[in-house]
């Protein structure tokens, strides 16, 4: 987050706030579990929602204190399915997953050509030791999914889970996939030319670049009817907040479109409101002009495949499945 | 009486020190490792031994020999530190023996150079690597200029991880090294050569010998991290196919509901130690007493 956003707070409401972060959610979970810490806002990556509800650690929200959600927010989004009516939470920011490649490297390639895109790492023999998949389990998993034809990105399913897990096993004797979280880094630097990719990262890519290669050397694809893997983060109250007025005003702040801006100039990431649309974004100077396929709109967001909670049963499937492709 | 209760009394802050940062950690990695887990995905650590369950310690052990789940992580990381021990040991003897042979400020100086890794985080040595080995780095254009072409260093194969470890490590293996042949009574050299044996000779019967417990002290300095270690192999391969434990333990314990399981890799890892740690008591016990 921006700390330009948490100043603008801080001024508007004459209060100070303090900013902490996690390596990883369950590493916030775990402290956030034992009551000890006494944090009023929490963002939870959405498929956790249903998990911290049932732990009694977030609170249901009081919406008259947050009419930007109403106001500012995607329609879609203003009760989604993964919290009806909004109860627990709003939505924080929204993202897409797709392909990045170096296209200097690459000039002929064009996922599109492919009947099925995600196909065309399977077929990149050519180019082993290049490839990269981001190394998350949901992510990895969803993508051999969309490969083998499965679009539900949130099966429990051992059957469609295994299958997946086997073409990733075959993916990485193909073409000895990498596995990376900072692929805005590895495609940047050259090292790796195709890549599963976050959006965000993708708006955030130019930061990286070396001096001398141009931001129109990346290009990102990601379907453009919005049938592609999607996830979004939330933001909750937590159960024991001190100051839950403050907190709620503070989830309402990060709905305001100029917030909202601020805070892309800083992580390269969209939030689900209806100004922030490819041509603001690009009006705002917040993204280059080949790289617009990085922000979802709205009308793609109801078509993709959004990846939220698993059954107890169905995260066991994944995790074992994800352990035997990160241990072949 | 009052002497010995003096001596014992001083190995107290030690002892208190191992009870608090190896005991009692090392049974909190036992407790999770035979736990349960909560709703909420996290480990619940059993503390009564009556009531553990052993399921995620037999999952482990399973899954690192050959066939298991974990056999080529277990397989790689026998092979890339013994080829690191190996490289070590090839570069990082002679060095250690050209210090200690050398005397006066160019000694310090020298030892000061092999210090100086030491000030830089281990972290960033690692970064550093990547940008020059990267396709286009200081070392390909170097080798480009030589006539040799690209090389592609960071493509996930185990000669550039192995290198890594070797470069990461190899402080910890001189030091010892050196302090042990710093050590050597120069006059038991002498009497080699008085004797007649040539200087080869004399270096194998006599130097390399007694220069045995620093090696071997040495190497369990820089096995022990090693055997833990996943972020070199992160950083500069990045492919499942040269993972090692310490990868398998940052996958299991990073998140979801596996993480008794990773503590169940870490008991693994601690047994396999605690293998080689028994060898080199019993192989220091064995000089000290050849030597009484």
């Amino acid at each position: 987050m921006n700390v330009e956003v948490v100043k603008s707070f801080e001024k508007k409401y004459g209060v100070g706030v303090e900013l902490s972060t996690f390596s990883t959610i369950d590493e916030a979970i775990a402290k956030l579990a034992t009551g000890a810490v006494g944090y009023d806002v929490f963002v939870p990556t959405q498929p956790y929602i249903s998990l911290l509800v049932a732990g009694k650690i977030i609170q249901p929200l009081n919406h008259t204190y947050v009419p930007n959600l109403e106001r500012e927010v995607w329609r879609s989004l203003r009760s989604p399915w993964y919290d009806v009516g909004s109860r627990y939470t709003v939505p924080y920011t929204v993202f897409s997953t797709g392909i990045a490649w170096r296209n200097d490297f690459l000039p002929d390639y064009d996922p599109t050509q492919y009947s099925n895109p995600y196909q065309s790492f399977w077929e990149a023999t050519d180019i082993s030791g290049r490839v990269g998949m981001l190394d998350d389990q949901r992510e990895g998993l969803g993508m051999a999914l969309l490969r083998n034809g499965v679009t539900d990105v949130n099966t429990g399913s051992e059957k469609h889970v295994d299958a997946a897990a086997n073409a990733l096993k075959e993916l990485i004797g193909l073409v000895n996939l990498r596995f990376y979280t900072n692929e805005y880094q590895h495609l940047a630097d050259g090292s790796v030319w195709l890549h599963q990719a976050w959006s965000g990262d993708m708006v955030s890519i130019p930061y990286y670049l070396p001096k001398g290669t141009p931001v129109t050397a990346v290009s990102y694809w990601w379907p453009e009817d919005g049938r592609g893997l999607m996830g979004n983060d939330t933001f909750a109250v937590l159960k024991g907040a001190k100051n839950p007025v403050l907190a709620h005003l503070f989830l309402n702040h990060l709905l305001e479109i100029d917030t909202a801006l601020l805070n892309m100039e800083f992580t390269g990431y969209q939030q689900p409101l209806t100004e922030m649309t490819p041509e603001r974004v690009l009006e705002e100077e917040l993204i280059p002009e080949n790289l617009t396929t990085a922000i979802v709109r709205e009308d793609q967001f109801e078509h993709g495949f959004l990846q939220g909670p698993l059954s107890a049963e169905g995260m066991g499937i994944w995790e074992s499945a994800w352990s035997e492709v990160k241990t072949t | 009486m009052a002497e010995r209760r003096l001596w014992r009394g001083l190995a107290l802050p030690g002892v208190v020190w191992l009870l608090l940062f190896v005991v009692v950690p090392a049974y909190a990695v036992l407790a999770v490792a035979m736990g349960q887990i909560d709703s909420l995905l996290q480990p619940v650590p059993v503390w009564n031994p009556f009531d553990w369950n052993v399921g995620f310690i037999k999952e482990a052990f399973a899954g690192v020999v050959p066939g298991g789940t974990y056999w080529s992580a277990t397989r790689n990381t026998i092979l890339y530190v013994s080829a690191t021990v190996a490289l070590c040991f090839a570069i990082g003897y002679p060095v250690a023996y050209y210090i200690a042979r050398l005397s006066g400020r160019k000694k310090g100086l020298l030892l000061l150079l092999i210090f100086l890794p030491f000030w830089v985080s281990y972290l960033m040595r690692m970064l550093a690597w990547i940008g020059l080995l990267a396709p286009n780095g200081y070392v390909n254009e170097v080798l480009s200029a030589v006539g040799f072409g690209h090389t592609d260093w960071l493509d996930g194969n185990p000669f550039s991880v192995i290198a890594a470890l070797t470069y990461g490590y190899i402080p910890y293996f001189i030091l010892p090294v050196y302090a042990g042949l710093d050590r050597i009574d120069m006059r038991l050299l002498e009497a080699a050569r008085d004797l007649g044996a040539s200087r080869p000779w004399t270096f194998l019967r006599v130097t390399l010998p007694l220069s045995w417990p620093s090696i071997l002290a040495g190497t369990v300095l820089i096995v022990l991290p090693m055997f833990g270690d996943y972020y070199t192999n992160d950083l500069i391969s990045g492919s499942p196919n040269t993972n090692m434990l310490g990868n398998s333990v940052n996958l299991l314990v990073q998140g979801g509901s596996q993480k008794n399981l990773g503590a169940a890799m870490v008991v693994v890892l601690m047994t396999i130690l605690a293998i080689g740690m028994l060898y080199y008591l019993w192989e220091t016990n064995r000089q000290a007493r050849a030597r009484a």
